[in-house]
């Protein structure tokens, strides 16, 4: 659709959002606001123990409290399929015969009043057997270490196209296992030389503002819920599942979400909500809080080992690696990550043989799930702060050794797949003049590092359904499923459609979600909405309008040639004839809609890694200047310059926001503690103790920089947008580190400490660091 | 005696209101469940995020961690206590609109009351002084500098209409 | 965590599930001494950031005394030799005040980190020293300026200096408010490694002092001639915390960086 339009009116405006008004007034809904009367509070009795099995748990007394109108322990399963997942089934709603971590899920109650719930929770009685505890991935994998789930929960290893393959349970606590291959190894055989790192990944909380919430109640036989989530259809069909319900019997709303990052997809507040709710009668809410978000879902933490054989010349060859994600106590999406950051490890490069393995190690520590950035955060990492070592190595500057290896625009990422649909080298050229690499000065305890944050954009094998409504007045609906978690979607998908109408964005209303009426789609997440959905949406627009078109030709006695649509009337030479009139004469004055469906899906390919080619590659260039306190070890970063490519921008403010916003979320990781353990316990794990950056953590070389390179899929050349720029983060402050101090980091977060005793080994004459 | 009511006279958006409440209930229960002024939101919980900031006698108050009772006698404000009568806007939101200054905004409605209170001290802020105030308060999705410009702007629109 | 337990389990609660209490709001200062000195669970409240955080996590008390009616407990007065700052000042009274700014800016200035704007306005500076929290500044700066707490009890006022150990506070004891030394003493304070460490130092002539804070329960505190301080910062702290935030030999050997940059600032007349 490149070419559909040179002159655009409503796309690549730096128009208002369509939930401005509401979002700056406080008019906006978000399930938090929503209240029945009648509502009863859920809470949640949460294990004290890291790991154990439930020998007995009495809740009779709690039943029995003032207010309480519902319990639930695993003695109120009966009927269920109890526990839920994403390839493999092993999270119950409430512990069955053990605890996994510390703030796993033992009992819930329903009560009118929070301070009921929390007394009839109080009164509950649980005996535990303690078992050993395996808080880190060594401790999981160690020879002896006690097994989180005794017995194969079910599950299920997808089918993978060319290179690609899935193990479960092949070694202690390991439940997932995702390989990739191409090439023949004997490329490593032809290397001048081979490097070999260790990278090690923190683990971040998304710490979305909104908590996990639900509302449930049932309305007749429909279960019907208000609930936080990213991915609505495939939450109706676990809850399906789960309770052995008919999926058009259970009704999922979705109001605006108070942001995600990943954390909100499948289940979470829903299954204990909808329970209580269906066994009070009444509605129930459940809402988390902030300390029980972070018991619930959180970043991989990763080792990385990492080994990759490069010519003299800096040509690069083959690269193998084995990466470990914590996944914490329950799979939850750990095989769908483990996917993206065995995937993503080459990063964007020539490479003759690839050979990755990456697997998912149970632990007993708080549920790993998908993050913004999905595995290429860590991956990432690794593989651009290896790049700066093997630079240095070689006597190169880092920036000319990644020029050199990068892909080159519409080269192909590994065989059978599609080909890179940006300007590798501009953006890193961008980046880097930017922040003034070139002449910069280093070395002197002030230093710069770039980096090329990478990711297969657009999720894998995603069906995606639209329809556009058209009233009789020109008022249009746009029904889709992509929900507005923050990223202004609902704005940009109006402007396209707005602009392929050739209205303006008022006219256009996007409902929200209800999975009764909204067409089907499998979820708001890997930048996918622009490039999928949105060609789903282009489609149902244009369907609409060929119908308008046709009817106005129709009634105008004319060919559809020679008409246009101009707002809401249609344009034939230099005559203008209003539609309402035309419609209301041929199909009464009762009025009418015009509809238009839509539907995109990548096609199946077995060719393709992954089943179907990447839809479109998602990028952020960065480059960061730091100066580094040697006597202490603390980090000063001086500028941060990122950059996305937006392909085209439907709306360039909206990209702006989605490129800071998630360059400073990557700073989290670095810069910040992130989530401290102390064996299993969390240490930091509510609002006040957890540091996530602050508008005075950001320095005033802070930059973003827009790129339109024009090359992507969606419409009008848009491209993926929103986790790129988190990526190159974490490795270009590594990198610059280097740069301004010449010690390496390989261990996440770059805390003082761990970058004094960096500075410590490098000075006692341990390069190896 | 525990549970007696305690007797709270104050003034909300520029209207007065009275209410009986509990020694233990906080003020952001009484504007979202007695007032239906749900704009204002709870998120941390622990006067660390800022989500719930509303101004009490013009100072930016958590209130998640301001029990009812400390509001007597004041004048309270919330979001939905900036758009005047006519619907239109207060500066601060009408720059948040055009800078595009949120994402999911669910920390908007504190952001503005946080920026509200720093226009109504200095009407022009330099931007260390604007970057220093709003540090009070956490935005998880735009990385903050997007919220600055809006800040600065919402002061020319203030100095441009004499608002 | 801010959570509370059982032996069955956590309870993660909101404030919504505070225990109910008794609110007392007493009209003089000797009301409020009789009203903390009663039998029972009582606590004072003022600003209310702290003593909420503590609730919701599931402490109780039968009765709150609500303290902020006492406006004697709000001004800020310069004494000569000495200001003496109300307890019921709020941070913000300080950062904003011209005794201060004429006579003590440096004090000013370091007090002026502590917390956000939201804190600064409603925080007060008797909730800051009193809630103990290891994190908190108010102690640390408060120590290295050479200054003291003054509590009024039943039996009459008491004054503690600052850098003494919380087992000094007495009994039922509402804290009137603070004294700090006018004497022109420099303080330099470095809060930049915060929570792990931060270091405040007060010169004063020839004497000088050194605070600790987050690396421990409480704040440790020395002070002795200034060209003893590298040798006193070596030997007095105690072993800090030792934990995965940070690691008691980091946290120690930062209190020798810190208390000396600090030191060499201020005796080169550097701002803080």
């Amino acid at each position: 659709m490149n070419e559909v339009s040179p002159i655009l009116h409503v796309v690549g405006q730096d128009l208002a959002r369509t939930d401005a008004v509401p979002k700056t007034t406080g008019t906006a809904t978000y399930t938090v606001d929503i209240s029945f009367p009648g509502m009863l509070h859920a809470k949640v009795l949460r294990s004290p123990h890291a790991h154990a099995r439930i020998t007995a748990i009495d809740a009779s007394a709690a039943r029995n409290m003032p207010g309480v109108h519902a319990v639930v322990t695993r003695d109120d399963l009966d009927g269920l399929n109890p526990t839920y997942g994403y390839f493999i089934k092993d999270q119950p709603i409430v512990a069955i015969d053990k605890v996994r971590y510390i703030g796993d899920t033992v009992a819930a109650v329903a009560a009118e009043t929070e301070l009921q719930a929390v007394a009839a929770l109080e009164r509950i009685t649980v005996e535990y057997d303690l078992l050993p505890v395996v808080p880190t991935i060594d401790t999981a994998m160690a020879e002896g270490a006690p097994e989180l789930f005794e017995e194969e929960p079910m599950g299920i290893v997808p089918a993978y196209g060319q290179g690609a393959s899935g193990a479960r349970r092949i070694g202690r606590n390991n439940c997932y296992r995702f390989s990739y291959e191409t090439g023949a190894a004997e490329a490593f055989d032809t290397c001048d030389r081979i490097f070999e790192d260790r990278f090690v990944f923190s683990r971040d909380q998304h710490f979305h503002l909104e908590p996990f919430v639900t509302v449930a109640r049932m309305d007749g036989d429909v279960i019907e819920i208000w609930t936080s989530s990213q991915n609505p259809f495939p939450l109706r069909k676990e809850l399906a599942r789960v309770f052995q319900y008919p999926e058009n019997q259970i009704r999922v709303k979705v109001p605006y979400l108070g942001a995600g990052y990943g954390a909100k997809n499948n289940c979470k507040t829903e299954p204990i909500a909808i329970l209580l709710a269906r066994m009070s009668g009444r509605p129930v809410r459940y809402c988390m809080t902030t300390e029980e978000n972070f018991l619930t879902q959180c970043q991989h933490a990763a080792i990385l080992d990492v080994r990759t054989g490069v010519m003299a010349d800096g040509t690069f060859v083959a690269r193998s690696g084995r990466i470990l994600l914590d996944a914490g106590a329950y799979s939850d999406a750990s095989p769908l990550v483990a996917e993206k950051a065995g995937y993503r490890l080459p990063g964007p490069y020539k490479w003759q043989h690839l050979n990755i393995d990456c697997d998912c190690i149970l632990t007993n520590t708080t549920p790993a799930g998908p993050y913004r950035g999905f595995g290429g955060t860590q991956a990432s990492w690794a593989s651009e702060s290896q790049i700066d070592i093997i630079a240095r190595a070689l006597g190169r500057d880092p920036l000319d050794l990644r020029m050199q290896n990068v892909k080159d625009l519409g080269e192909a990422y590994v065989p059978g797949e599609s080909g890179i649909d940006s300007d590798l080298r501009a953006g890193l050229q961008l980046v880097a003049d930017r922040a003034g690499y070139g002449e910069r000065s280093h070395g002197d305890g002030r230093g710069m590092g770039v980096s090329i944050g990478f990711k297969d954009a657009g999720g894998v094998n995603k069906p995606a359904q639209a329809r556009v409504r058209i009233t009789t007045t020109g008022g249009v609906y746009l029904e889709c499923g992509t929900i507005e978690i923050g990223q202004g979607i609902h704005t940009s998908m109006s402007q396209i459609v707005a602009e392929l109408l050739n209205t303006g964005l008022d006219r256009v209303v996007y409902p929200g979600l209800n999975t009764d009426y909204t067409p089907f789609d499998q979820g708001t997440n890997a930048s996918s909405a622009v490039v999928v959905m949105a060609q789903a949406v282009q489609q149902a627009t244009l369907e609409a309008k060929q119908k308008v078109l046709d009817f106005a030709a129709r009634e105008l006695d004319c060919s559809v040639d020679e008409i246009e649509l101009d707002d809401w009337s249609i344009r034939k030479g230099n005559e203008s004839h209003p539609l309402a009139p035309m419609v209301m004469r041929y199909y009464g004055g009762t009025g009418y809609e015009f509809t238009g469906a839509g539907f995109f899906k990548p096609e199946m390919d077995h060719a393709a890694p992954l089943e179907t080619q990447c839809v479109s590659w998602e990028f952020g260039w960065g480059a960061a200047e730091v100066e580094v306190d040697r006597d202490t070890g603390l980090i000063h970063l001086r500028q941060l310059v990122v950059s996305g490519d937006a392909g085209r921008a439907i709306n360039p403010l909206v990209c702006r926001g989605q490129d800071e916003g998630s360059a400073v979320m990557g700073l989290t990781g670095v810069l910040f503690p992130c989530m401290v353990y102390d064996g299993a316990m969390l240490m930091n794990g509510n609002g006040l103790d957890y540091r996530v950056p602050l508008a005075t953590d950001i320095p005033d070389g802070f930059v973003s920089i827009l790129q339109e390179q024009g090359h992507g899929p969606g419409p009008f050349g848009a491209k993926s947008l929103g986790e790129g720029c988190m990526l190159p983060v974490a490795s270009a402050i590594a990198n610059a580190v280097e740069d301004a101090i010449g010690v390496r980091i390989r261990e996440l977060p770059l805390t003082p400490e761990r970058v004094l005793a960096a500075i410590d080994r490098a000075a006692a004459g341990d390069t190896g660091a | 005696m525990s549970g007696e009511f305690v007797f709270v006279s104050c003034t909300v958006n520029g209207a007065a209101r009275e209410f009986h409440v509990r020694p233990e209930e906080m003020l952001i229960d009484v504007l979202r469940d007695r007032l239906a002024l749900t704009g204002t939101k709870l998120s941390c919980d622990l006067g660390a995020c800022g989500a719930c900031t509303v101004l009490l006698d013009g100072k930016p108050v958590s209130s998640c961690g301001t029990f009812a009772w400390q509001a007597d006698g004041a004048d309270v404000r919330t979001v939905e206590g900036l758009v005047a009568a006519d619907g239109r806007l207060d500066p601060v939101q009408r720059a948040f609109v055009e800078n595009s200054a949120f994402q999911c905004g669910f920390c908007t409605p504190g952001m503005i009351m946080l920026a509200r209170a720093l226009l109504d001290r200095d009407p022009a802020p330099d931007r260390p002084a604007i970057r220093a105030w709003m540090g009070a308060n956490i935005c998880r999705c735009t990385g903050y500098e997007m919220i600055i410009e809006a800040v600065e702007k919402a002061a020319e629109l203030t100095a441009e209409t004499g608002e | 965590m801010y959570t509370h337990s059982t032996d069955a389990g956590w309870i993660s609660r909101t404030h919504r599930a505070i225990s109910p209490f008794r609110l007392e709001k007493p009209e003089t200062l000797s009301d409020a001494v009789d009203a903390i000195s009663a039998a029972g669970d009582v606590t004072i409240i003022a600003g209310g950031i702290d003593l909420v955080r503590r609730m919701r996590g599931g402490d109780t008390w039968n009765a709150v005394v609500d303290i902020s009616g006492l406006a004697e407990l709000r001004a800020i007065e310069d004494g000569g030799d000495k200001i003496r700052i109300g307890a019921l000042a709020t941070h913000w009274d300080i950062e904003t005040d011209s005794v201060l700014a004429s006579k003590m800016p440096d004090f000013q200035m370091a007090w002026k980190t502590i917390g956000n704007i939201r804190i600064r306005m409603t925080g007060t500076v008797g909730g800051n020293l009193m809630a103990a929290e290891p994190g908190y500044d108010g102690r640390v700066l408060l120590a290295a300026a050479g200054g003291s707490l003054v509590f009024l009890t039943q039996r009459g006022e008491v004054t503690v200096p600052a850098d003494a150990g919380p087992e000094n506070i007495p009994p039922h004891a509402l804290l009137t408010g603070i004294e700090v030394p006018a004497r022109g003493a420099g303080i330099a304070f470095d809060r930049s490694l915060k929570p792990v460490v931060s270091v405040a130092v007060g010169l004063d002539g020839e004497r000088a002092r050194v605070s600790v804070g987050c690396a421990y329960d409480h704040p440790q505190c020395w002070s002795g001639p200034v060209e003893e301080i590298d040798d006193a910062v070596a030997a007095f702290p105690p072993e800090p915390r030792n934990n995965p935030m940070g690691s008691a030999a980091y946290r120690r050997r930062m209190i020798t960086v810190l208390a000396r940059r600090l030191a060499d600032r201020l005796t080169a007349g550097e701002p803080s």
